[in-house]
């Protein structure tokens, strides 16, 4: 369903990165599931834009809301606020991971990125669900470890990194 | 104590001694700062509120501003939806606050941390006067 929507918004010139728990998802192997679909669009196009995209493939705006649904299935897809970020670090496109899918390509949060956006929910909300998806992201592929010391440093966590660090080890 | 305001090409008296709203002879309630910015009076009462308390449900802030429920609420959802703030319900009641993780957060929360500085003083005190305390039911104000 995600690479439906990207190709979608992709031939009406809308280039968009899944984020959030679908990315969760696709890192960990279905392990957390998710039905939300959350892209942020780096065209910066106006809501309508996105709205006249989506309708051609049966997504409709869920009243006032940010969220589209389809009559048809039980995702539901979500346009959060731009830029393209985890906590103050901008993310470029040079970052961003793409997936073949039979349905063609899905540019998504690469791990090391999913992982940030996971502990940031940790750190700030206290969510142990994403420190759970975290671990599991981090057993499951290659994390860049010195891009997230920086990351924890910056965005004012430099303890946590290595408990962080020390966790993924045991 | 009265101080005058230019509104355009005529001025309007606000009387600062009001505690709680600061409204002028004809009822107009006086803050206008940033909204050039933030697009309504009713945006930024809200981030006001928001900045002042560092978090709030509807019926206080509108009771706060003599606004609108209705129009307080259509704010905070508004804002939500576009991540700006964040809600949580305690019991029945909605409780919104800033979103830790928007990424403009520092910045917003620097300029309305600045605009409540240029508040009248009455009017600082009432917003940044804050009773969570406890009170007994039933026991006089």
């Amino acid at each position: 369903m995600a690479a439906l929507i990207v190709n979608t918004l992709a031939d009406a010139g809308i280039d968009v990165v899944l984020v959030g728990g679908s990315c969760v998802c696709i890192w960990t192997n279905e392990r957390f599931a998710s039905f939300d679909l959350d892209f942020i669009d780096l065209t910066y196009k106006r809501r309508k834009e996105i709205a006249a995209a989506l309708a051609g493939i049966g997504f409709v705006p869920k009243g006032q809301t940010r969220y589209f649904e389809h009559p048809d299935s039980q995702w539901s897809v979500e346009f959060p606020s731009a830029p393209l970020a985890v906590g103050h670090e901008e993310i470029g496109n040079d970052r961003v991971a793409e997936l073949q899918t039979p349905m063609g390509i899905i540019r998504l949060l690469n791990p090391t990125d999913c992982i940030k956006d996971r502990l940031l929910w940790y750190y700030l909300e206290n969510d142990l669900q994403c420190w759970e998806q975290a671990l599991d992201i981090a057993h499951g592929h290659k994390v860049i470890w010195g891009d997230l010391k920086t990351w924890h440093d910056n965005e004012g966590f430099p303890d946590e990194f290595r408990t962080f660090k020390d966790a993924v080890s045991s | 104590m009265i101080f005058v305001k230019p509104r355009r090409n005529s001025f309007t008296f606000y009387n600062t001694e009001y505690i709680g709203n600061i409204t002028d002879i004809f009822g107009n309630t006086a803050i206008a700062m940033i909204e050039a910015i933030v697009g309504s009076e009713g945006a930024e009462r809200v981030l006001l509120f928001l900045a002042a308390r560092n978090e709030g449900y509807a019926s206080e802030i509108a009771n706060q501003w003599n606004m609108d429920v209705s129009t307080v609420q259509s704010q905070l959802k508004r804002m939500e939806r576009d991540g700006l703030l964040i809600s949580s319900t305690r019991g029945r009641t909605r409780i919104y606050r800033f979103n830790p993780r928007y990424i403009f957060k520092e910045e917003t929360q620097a300029l309305l941390n600045k605009a409540l500085l240029h508040l009248p003083d009455s009017l600082q005190a009432t917003l940044l006067l804050d009773r969570r305390r406890p009170r007994r039911t039933g026991k006089p104000l």
